[in-house]
């Protein structure tokens, strides 16, 4: 061996087995809790225990006898107003971002943006409840609906703005040029090819905002609850695996949402997994 | 051709970006039809005077006009100008035919027309076949025709063109450039050029203006410029020229110890400032090199023969003249059947045209 080239740190191969090992702890940490909840929720027994005896019944009660259907309708609904809201106010901002804003204000708009991903959902959450009470909001579904927009339009912004700098101005300028108003451009032009993160960055708002129990905790009016909210009560007293069968429910479809923003080339929209085009 | 309705006229455009002047009272005329070539180096402030004229930047002075009405303040979509982009600016989501059929919508023009209009564009610029395909699936070349028809469908009243070649292939490029010749003479669009490639401007416009640091240095015919340029940036821009320093000894002009004469039909008329340090701009094509040595003062110079480089057809010498380097054309065969052609070699050389240029230093 003593002619072959020193194993560098840098080459994957040299720390492959350490990764793998690593990346399969993670994955197992992940992943098994998640096996565990499906498996359980097509499990006959309410308490977790063995012999296994495979049933349905924990679907049938869960969208018939369970009180968690009005929960997860509500953050649902929340969801895709806030999600659909966010896609609308992230886009037009990313587009001011890009093309109007100074270099002052838009840093300044940059830093707002990314403390409301970088700052603890905790202290946000604390620091909107002072706001909602001192403009008289309080707890109420509004303050859910603001809280929540604000903390899902960065990751709006920021998937459409790198999509946003990957396209040539001058297919701006081509449009103009060949008499499109400036409206007719963006809707003609520039909006179809920003639809790919557009919907990358909607899916995700979506899911931020239907997990984030903090903000939901902080703002909701007493006696609303989110399903994260009830999912939080119910642990403390005591739960059936009709939520199980939910929490299963939810599962597939995330594994949905992934599938489609896989689709849709989330490589183009500037985050790590996407496809490769 | 005064007729103020006539063609593009752009009167003393100015341009600021925070403190630098990228344009400075920017004034030109291009006649109905005619082919004009703003041509300069990388920050000359091309690319910003035809954006203006575009209307995607505003002026911060100064008054553009197209066929006699005023458009300094008109939005892009009311000038009726085609522009072509360097990297084409293709609607990457659209076939050929709706890329090309998008000003005419924008027009509102009914559909049989657009067919019709889309076909005979695709005609023009031969690509008749490849409606359907996407832009991504064309080649350079192919991508620029296709902007070129998108272009001239909505028969603008100027066509800009911005560095419409730089992004292809050489052999591609010369290919789309006689196209862009042909194209022109038969739609006859008035047609002004952005490049930085002298040879490109030379071999398309009737016109040519060299701009630098937001100044036009010079504008005139082709030939005009690159036999008369009125200073060494502008005889440098345009092609390899030899700048030799010479000092004015009555009716002759000394180089080195060498005097050498030459008539006023072979150097123009002298600058009017001829009293300070010269520079005798020769293009190494019009000098004739023989060997042997000539009498002084003649119409020629004695040197040696530097070097010989070999470029195919012609051969270019480097011969040295009183310690100045000299570069001269000729044909290979001329050079190459002869074994005197070695470096050491006693050459005179004649100069049939040259400029008197005051020495500036200002050669790029």
């Amino acid at each position: 061996m003593s002619g072959s080239p020193r194993r560098r740190l840098r080459d994957a191969e040299a720390v492959s087995p350490f990764m793998v090992a690593i990346l399969g702890l993670c994955l197992t940490i992940l992943f098994v809790p998640l096996v565990i909840i499906i498996f359980l929720s097509f499990n006959a027994s309410p308490y977790g225990t063995f012999p296994f005896e495979s049933t349905l019944k924990w679907y049938v009660a869960l969208f018939t006898t369970s009180n968690l259907l009005g929960p997860t309708l509500l953050s649902l609904e929340i969801s895709a107003l806030v999600a659909l809201n966010a896609a609308l106010f992230g886009t037009m901002a990313a587009v001011w971002l890009d093309r109007r804003a100074s270099r002052f204000g838009g840093g300044l708009f940059r830093i707002g943006l990314l403390s409301a991903i970088t700052v603890p959902w905790l202290i946000l959450g604390l620091a909107m409840l002072l706001v909602m009470n001192a403009i008289g909001l309080g707890r109420s579904l509004v303050s859910i609906y603001l809280g929540l927009l604000a903390t899902t339009l960065p990751y709006v912004v920021f998937i459409v703005v790198a999509r946003l700098r990957s396209l040539d101005h001058d297919l701006d300028h081509a449009a103009r040029s060949l008499g499109a108003r400036p409206f007719t451009s963006f809707l003609r032009i520039t909006a179809p090819l920003l639809l790919p993160s557009i919907v990358s960055g909607t899916l995700i708002a979506f899911m931020v905002s239907f997990n984030n129990f903090l903000i939901q905790y902080f703002l909701a009016p007493f006696g609303v609850q989110t399903l994260p909210l009830k999912i939080y009560t119910l642990i403390r007293v005591g739960y059936l695996p009709d939520l199980n069968a939910l929490a299963t429910i939810i599962v597939l479809v995330t594994c949905l949402l992934i599938a489609i923003l896989h689709r849709l080339g989330l490589r183009s929209a500037g985050l790590p997994g996407g496809a490769t085009p | 051709m005064n007729d103020p309705a006539d063609g593009l006229r752009i009167g003393a455009v100015r341009k600021n970006f925070s403190a630098m002047e990228v344009l400075r009272d920017i004034t030109l005329h291009v006649p109905q039809g005619e082919f004009h070539t703003l041509l300069g180096p990388s920050g000359s402030g091309k690319t910003t005077l035809l954006k203006i004229v575009a209307g995607f930047t505003p002026a911060d002075g100064g008054e553009v006009a197209l066929a006699g009405r005023r458009i300094t303040d008109e939005p892009p979509e009311h000038r009726n100008i085609g522009v072509v982009f360097q990297h084409y600016a293709l609607f990457p989501h659209m076939t050929v035919a709706e890329n090309i059929a998008f000003g005419l919508r924008m027009r509102r023009a009914p559909k049989g027309e657009r067919l019709e209009r889309v076909a005979e564009v695709l005609r023009l610029v031969r690509m008749t076949g490849y409606d359907h395909r996407r832009p991504a699936s064309l080649s350079g070349g192919q991508q620029q025709r296709v902007a070129l028809a998108r272009a001239l469908v909505i028969r603008p009243e100027l066509l800009l063109l911005d560095e419409p070649l730089s992004a292809l292939d050489r052999k591609v490029r010369l290919e789309v450039r006689e196209e862009l010749r042909r194209i022109q003479a038969e739609t006859g669009v008035t047609t002004v050029m952005v490049t930085h490639d002298q040879e490109e401007a030379l071999s398309l416009a009737d016109r040519v203006l060299v701009l630098e640091s937001g100044s036009v240095r010079q504008q005139g015919a082709p030939a005009d410029i690159y036999r008369n340029p009125v200073d060494e940036f502008v005889a440098g821009f345009l092609g390899a020229i030899n700048l030799l320093k010479v000092v004015m000894d009555g009716e002759f002009l000394r180089i080195g110890a060498q005097r050498l004469a030459l008539s006023t039909g072979q150097i123009g008329a002298a600058p009017a400032a001829c009293s300070g340090a010269m520079h005798l701009a020769v293009r190494p094509e019009q000098v004739l090199a023989e060997l042997g040595h000539c009498e002084s003062p003649a119409g020629c110079v004695n040197g040696r023969l530097i070097a010989t480089v070999f470029g195919g057809p012609i051969v270019t010498l480097r011969v040295d003249v009183e310690g100045q380097e000299v570069s001269v054309l000729a044909l290979s065969p001329d050079v190459l059947s002869s074994d005197s052609w070695r470096p050491g070699a006693p050459v005179q050389l004649r100069i049939r045209q040259a400029r008197l240029l005051p020495a500036t230093g200002l050669a790029p």
